[in-house]
């Protein structure tokens, strides 16, 4: 199996840590103190940290009663109301912008954190639930038993419990908010810069190549710093997802159900409908006139292709990122003995996709690989951002599966392929079509790296959207209200179907 | 039997590195496909409020048999920085968009072959709202001298220097009349003034302009000596004026791109657009004046705007100076 290993390192090293080596080297100059040592890029990263801290504590506030309602007890319609405030952390980050917008025109550091909040409750949420049904209830019965409330029951036994999932939820809050390029973007509106749009800016806007380095290097040492954090919070504190200890809804339950509903429908689903309600709304009068004008090039011919044109890109570039992203994603994930393999590979989750987007812009120029002539280029860099995500969600599921299995294939001479192919394969069928769904929803999503990388008739979804709301109009936001609803329609969709099969998984 | 030949094939050591080669090769082949264009292609790329008419598209096409293929890109400044950062292999074949605001820049770093020609020309100049001065009874500005004065504090919006070449523009308008330090003097008593600052054209002219679609609350805008034209009202005045003293005349280029994989395609294109045909598009789609002397100009233009009698700022070497500007700029509004 050597030479397929060969070929995987030097995928990951040709299409990531080159481009990504090069971008910081041209940052590591005689002004590399300057540039990371001034008042400006001090005070960006100051921002950039504080907001991520303060929308995670508020995430995880949050989530705590709506873990237990939606997770640890179940009612009629709680799953649900578990995949719909799952939906907004899938979807794209500027049809959060837009949604948010419509509802609550404000670019202040609060709206941004509100942004921050919104996205990432319901992933939060289902960190900590999924741990909550893991725990064994007898404990919590006894104290009931002695008369303890709810809370107290929580703050006295269920935390502890619970450690590792909300530091895990933490910190992966954190680095989600720490890099959220197109909700600050969009939302900022140029008043608020975070580290990732400042390496943008510094590119579009002056080009300062040093700077826009600099500031990356400044972001991947948080990111790194924050995987780390994750890792050391798996390996202290380990929590098992997946086992079902569901409890009936009881009368003492009905609190945590309230405050969870209230959250879901003013947090979540207030801006969503509002948004799908505005885009029926146009200039024009109530109808679905807006939606009538996604096959046109808006109003003063702003974009060069349609958004049809563009939903057609992005399903392209997702269908060639997913078959890389899968076929690769899992034959790392099949080497389960080689660490550094999949260590290599799934470093690329902390990367901000600006800075791999604005590596490719300057590596891939020219020269024997002129990759970026090639419309190859998107799907090529998302599918490295995606690869992360298959291994995170394969690995763990495989891992499950029964040792004596491999043990049994390997005293038959079966090798690592044809083990994965024969007996792996078709017991993962569940986590590998999960798998496939959340990577399909991200790779249509993606923006910062595509925002570098297309221009012109190969503009995606995000791109366009991002074209149409920055030139103000009636008729161009229409257009980008409809489009939002559609994909917020179609990622509540898959979500949905995704909770089934894992659910469905969990019986088995 | 299929599970044995399988076996085979994931053992045998000549099938492994067959497949390899041909995922190899097959990466290389297919980035090089889908990376070619056809010969017959030119490629123009445009700011983002560039407009070419399908009609004149396939007359281009028609008199030249090149096949053009439009690549609108972000505003100017943006354009240039990604021309420049993929100019080892250009985007495309000629640019359209460069103006004398970003044509030092252009060229210290190479990005065209030959000489940018200059295609069209306009004012940036202050617009104001004649309907609000007259409602709340206060005289009309004339200069930009005026917008520091009590009576004009929270009345103007202008666009960031930083990120919009409008506010560029004016920022250098700003230098070449007050000189040094008396531009930063002013801009320090414009943000005294309560001046606002947008992002971007559009922003300041179609959301806070209130002499335009979006009725904001500022009756003073960073525009174009051109704008009164689109405001023109029911009554047959138009809702808006310029200001004339402190204007910046904007020229845009076309320019046949350094390196360009289809050179002689490029040079028809930078042709076309000075042609009569084209240049008469110039008022109608991009709100600019034709270099074409004998190009038409729309009645309502003559009727509507004036061309000031003095503009500021073309002598000005903004490749050398716009990095200073804008951090003593920043410096004030930072």
């Amino acid at each position: 199996m050597q030479p397929w290993k060969l070929l995987a390192l030097a995928i990951i090293a040709t299409l990531f840590y080159q481009p990504i080596i090069r971008l910081i080297a041209l940052g590591l100059n005689h002004q590399i103190i300057s540039n990371l040592w001034n008042t400006k890029t001090l005070g960006i990263t100051w921002f950039t940290l504080w907001q991520a801290a303060f929308s995670t504590l508020i995430a995880l506030l949050l989530a705590t009663p709506s873990a237990y309602a939606l997770y640890r007890i179940r009612f009629p319609g709680s799953h649900l109301i578990a995949a719909a405030i799952a939906t907004p952390f899938i979807l794209p980050t500027i049809v959060v912008a837009i949604a948010l917008q419509a509802y609550w025109h404000n670019s202040s550091a609060f709206a941004v954190i509100v942004a921050n909040v919104f996205m990432n409750y319901g992933f939060a949420t289902r960190i900590i639930g999924s741990a909550w049904q893991g725990i064994d209830n007898s404990i919590e019965e006894a104290a009931q038993l002695d008369g303890a409330s709810e809370v107290k029951k929580f703050f006295a036994i269920t935390r502890f419990e619970l450690k590792g999932a909300y530091l895990s939820a933490g910190f992966l809050t954190f680095l989600y908010c720490a890099a959220n390029f197109g909700l600050m973007l969009v939302i900022g509106g140029g008043k608020l810069a975070s580290l990732e749009t400042s390496i943008y800016l510094s590119v579009s806007e002056i080009l300062n190549l040093p700077r826009a380095a600099a500031l990356v290097l400044v972001q991947c040492a948080i990111t790194l710093l924050a995987l780390f954090f994750i890792y050391r919070t798996r390996m202290a504190y380990p929590f098992f997802t997946g086992s079902n200890r569901v409890l009936p809804a009881k009368r003492r339950d009905i609190p945590a159900i309230c405050v969870s509903l209230v959250i879901a429908l003013s947090l979540i689903a207030a801006p969503l409908c509002a948004l799908i309600m505005k885009s029926l709304h146009a200039t024009t009068g109530f109808g679905l006139h807006n939606y009538g004008n996604l096959l046109t090039r808006g109003a003063r011919a702003t974009l060069s292709i349609s958004l049809g044109q563009a939903g057609l890109n992005s399903l392209r570039n997702a269908a060639i990122s997913a078959l890389i992203a899968m076929v690769t994603g899992l034959f790392v994930a099949s080497n389960e003995r080689s660490r550094i393999l999949i260590a290599l590979y799934r470093l690329p989750v902390g990367i901000s996709s600006v800075a791999l987007g604005l590596g490719y812009l300057v590596t891939f120029n020219a020269g024997i690989f002129p990759l970026r002539n090639s419309w190859l280029i998107t799907p090529i860099a998302q599918s490295l951002l995606l690869i992360p995500l298959v291994i995170q969600v394969v690995l763990p599921a495989q891992a499950a599966l029964n040792e004596d299995f491999a043990q049994l294939a390997r005293t038959d001479g079966l090798h690592n392929l044809e083990y994965w192919w024969y007996i792996q394969r078709p017991l993962l069928k569940g986590p590998i079509m999960v798998a496939l769904g959340y990577v399909v929803i991200v790779s249509i999503g993606e923006f910062g790296a595509a925002n570098f990388l297309t221009y012109g008739d190969q503009a995606t979804l995000p791109t366009v959207l991002y074209q149409l709301i920055s030139r103000p109009g009636a008729l161009n936001y229409g257009m980008a209200m409809a489009a939002s609803s559609l994909l917020i329609v179609l990622v509540f969709a898959i979500t949905s179907l995704i909770d089934y099969i894992t659910r469905e998984q969990e019986l088995v | 039997m299929k599970g044995h030949t399988m076996k085979k094939i994931f053992r045998s050591p000549i099938a492994i590195t067959a497949a390899i080669l041909i995922i190899v090769i097959g990466v290389f082949v297919a980035v090089k496909v889908t990376g070619t264009k056809q010969n017959k292609d030119v490629v123009l790329v445009t700011h983002d409020s560039f407009v070419m008419s399908k009609s004149l598209i396939q007359e281009f096409d028609k008199t030249t048999g090149y096949n053009l293929r439009l690549l609108t890109s972000e505003d100017a400044g943006a354009m240039t920085n990604r021309l420049i950062l993929t100019k080892a292999d250009p985007i495309a074949d000629a640019v359209f968009g460069i103006d004398n605001t970003l044509a030092g820049e252009a060229q210290a770093n190479n990005l065209i072959a030959g000489p940018l020609v200059p295609t069209d020309f306009g004012d940036v100049c202050f617009n104001y709202d004649k309907y609000w001065f007259a409602a709340h009874k206060i005289a009309v500005p004339a200069s930009i001298n005026d917008l520091i004065k009590p009576q004009y504090k929270a009345l103007t919006v202008v666009e960031n220097p930083a990120t919009s070449s409008t506010g560029l523009s004016f920022l250098a308008t700003t230098v070449d009349k007050f000189g040094t330090p008396g531009w930063q003097k002013y801009w320090s008593a414009l943000k005294a003034n309560q001046v606002k600052v947008d992002d971007g054209w559009e922003a300041a002219y179609y959301t806070d302009f209130s002499g335009s679609s979006g009725k904001g609350p500022y009756p003073i805008v960073l525009s174009y000596g051109t704008s009164p034209a689109d405001e023109v009202r029911s009554n047959g005045q138009s809702q808006t004026a310029s200001i004339l003293d402190g204007c910046f005349k904007q020229t845009e280029y076309v320019g046949v791109l350094k390196g360009a994989r289809n050179p002689a395609g490029a040079e028809a294109v930078v042709r076309f657009l000075q042609s009569p045909d084209f240049q008469a598009t110039f008022p109608g789609t991009m709100y600019m004046y034709p270099k074409l002397a004998s190009a038409p100009i729309p009645a309502d233009w003559l009727k509507y705007t004036q061309l000031p009698a003095k503009t500021y700022g073309d002598n000005l070497d903004f490749n050398k100076d716009r990095a200073s500007w804008l951090h003593a700029w920043e410096a004030i509004f930072g």
